[in-house]
């Protein structure tokens, strides 16, 4: 399905896109909205339809979209009673249903709907490797200086905003960097699955890990491993690559948790 | 000519409305700096919502100053305790971690065992939040607050499923941090018998102020009576 001399570039890209949405991961497990990634993803569409539609680039109308749709979530989280789950399900469902009306006409792109929905590693040229470095930097120098900060803030917000914490403009800035990460991810691993890449490593990690530090590098760890193996393998014997990859992750996070049962059995 | 020393908190003709609803209705009082002060009432009557407000995490008309100030200048001098933390048990978090949290304070190894000692956990700064006894997580969460090293410290219910003699711990550390630290502290309480023994004065609230002022004079039978009922008296804890 693609050449194995194509495999350098998607595999670069994919490794430090993996890294940044396991980081991230480690936060929405923590705050247990691990279903945001899929929905982020799914109202992503929308945005591809457009880029389909006015021949733009889809990876830049996506992510302008998306963009909005985090500023969505983010205020109608502060200005209205709906739990999120229940915000993030509207805006994903009305965004699909656009993104499908929009493909669904006359000379709709059905091939970029499949790319969307699935990924396509073999896409990734030299602009899309910097763009996704360019990018990843800015999420890894966001997570840098606001980790803590971020995981004072799920656990309680009160707390964190009685530590002087500015909680109103750090939660907007992890739904963005959310959206950024998800949105790069669609690219390589498609709307039905970057979610995995997002929630994999950081649950296998969280199984395994004592400390918050340890979830966070195993996680990173993991997705590395994931990607690392799983991409090579899908090219050595021409399968998709993200589907392999979410494959391969699943096995992992079945034996963390063998790993973990054992452990715990040992301590107790 | 001497400058008076603003209160610790003044709360003015303080109302608090949830849409039409009004969960606190023109309650005013001020708290001089240093004491020990408890909030309490039947469940609903806006205890938690006055704590809210006084921190700025809930709209409201009328006027708070904490330290003569708005409270929003004043944050870096109070310690906050919530009622629940909504801390997943199984996430991986040791003690240490969970303190270096706030992250705009770094402070020195020290000074967190200092605070560690302080509240009595003594497990180690390595040791998994997820492990702690309510009584013990409790205590971290005081040593949290602690950590900023707070004038004014605010407690939400700290003894929200906590057993009996975790209970009385908690409330002794409490006093034992107001004496030693000449912190105000104030907290919402449903332990009238605590209180009783600990506050040096106490809120009465049912939506609006019942009754304000030392324990002996303010938990009056009618004003318990006015806030839970006919038959509330005060059940003091015997020692198992």
């Amino acid at each position: 399905m693609l050449p194995t001399g194509s495999l350098a570039l998607p595999l670069l890209a994919s490794i430090a896109l993996a890294a940044v949405l396991s980081w991230l991961g480690v936060f929405v497990v923590m705050k247990k909205m691990s279903f945001i990634a899929d929905g982020i993803a799914h109202a992503s569409l929308a945005g591809v339809a457009l880029g389909v539609l006015f021949h733009a680039d889809p990876l830049y109308t996506a992510l302008a979209f998306s963009l909005g749709v985090g500023v969505v979530i983010y205020y109608l989280e502060r200005r209205t009673t709906l739990p999120v789950d229940t915000i993030i399900t509207l805006l994903f469902t009305a965004s699909l249903a656009v993104g499908i009306l929009l493909m669904s006409r006359e000379g709709g792109d059905v091939e970029a709907l499949e790319k969307s929905l699935f990924g396509d590693a073999a896409a990734i040229g030299w602009s899309e490797v910097v763009t996704v470095a360019v990018l990843a930097l800015g999420e890894v120098l966001f997570l840098t200086r606001y980790y803590q900060r971020l995981a004072l803030m799920i656990f309680d917000r009160a707390s964190a905003y009685v530590a002087g914490i500015r909680v109103e403009r750090l939660q907007l800035g992890f739904y963005l960097a959310l959206v950024v990460a998800i949105v790069l991810g669609i690219k390589i691993f498609g709307v039905l699955l970057v979610g995995a890449l997002m929630v994999i490593p950081a649950s296998a990690a969280k199984l395994v890990s004592r400390s918050f530090h340890g979830a966070i590098a195993l996680s990173a760890i993991f997705s590395i491993l994931i990607v690392g193996s799983g991409m090579p393998l899908a090219y050595a014997f021409d399968l998709p690559a993200s589907a392999v990859v979410v494959l391969t992750g699943v096995i992992l996070f079945t034996f963390m948790m063998g790993v973990s049962r054992f452990v715990f059995a040992r301590r107790s | 000519m001497s400058v008076k020393t603003p209160a610790a908190i003044d709360a003015h003709h303080l109302t608090v409305r949830f849409g039409r609803e009004t969960v606190l209705d023109d309650v005013t009082f001020s708290l001089a700096r240093g004491e020990i002060v408890a909030v309490i009432g039947p469940n609903g009557s806006g205890k938690t919502t006055l704590l809210q407000a006084v921190l700025g995490l809930q709209p409201y008309e009328g006027i708070i100053r904490v330290f003569g100030k708005p409270v929003r200048e004043t944050l870096g001098r109070i310690g906050y305790v919530p009622q629940r933390f909504a801390f997943d048990r199984t996430f991986p978090l040791t003690v240490g971690e969970f303190l270096r949290l706030r992250g705009a304070k770094p402070k020195h190894r020290d000074w967190r065992q200092a605070v560690l000692a302080e509240v009595n956990l003594t497990g180690g700064e390595s040791q998994p939040v997820g492990e702690l006894s309510g009584g013990e997580l409790q205590r971290l969460l005081i040593a949290n607050a602690l950590m900023g090293e707070p004038e004014l410290l605010l407690l939400d219910e700290p003894t929200a499923g906590v057993d009996v003699a975790g209970e009385r711990g908690f409330y002794e550390l409490v006093a034992h941090l107001h004496r030693s630290h000449q912190m105000t502290v104030l907290m919402v309480s449903h332990d009238l018998a605590m209180v009783a023994r600990q506050a040096t004065k106490i809120i009465c609230l049912n939506r609006e102020l019942v009754c304000f002022g030392p324990p002996a004079q303010a938990i009056a039978p009618d004003v318990l009576r006015q806030l839970y009922g006919e038959g509330a008296h005060i059940a003091a804890h015997h020692p198992h």
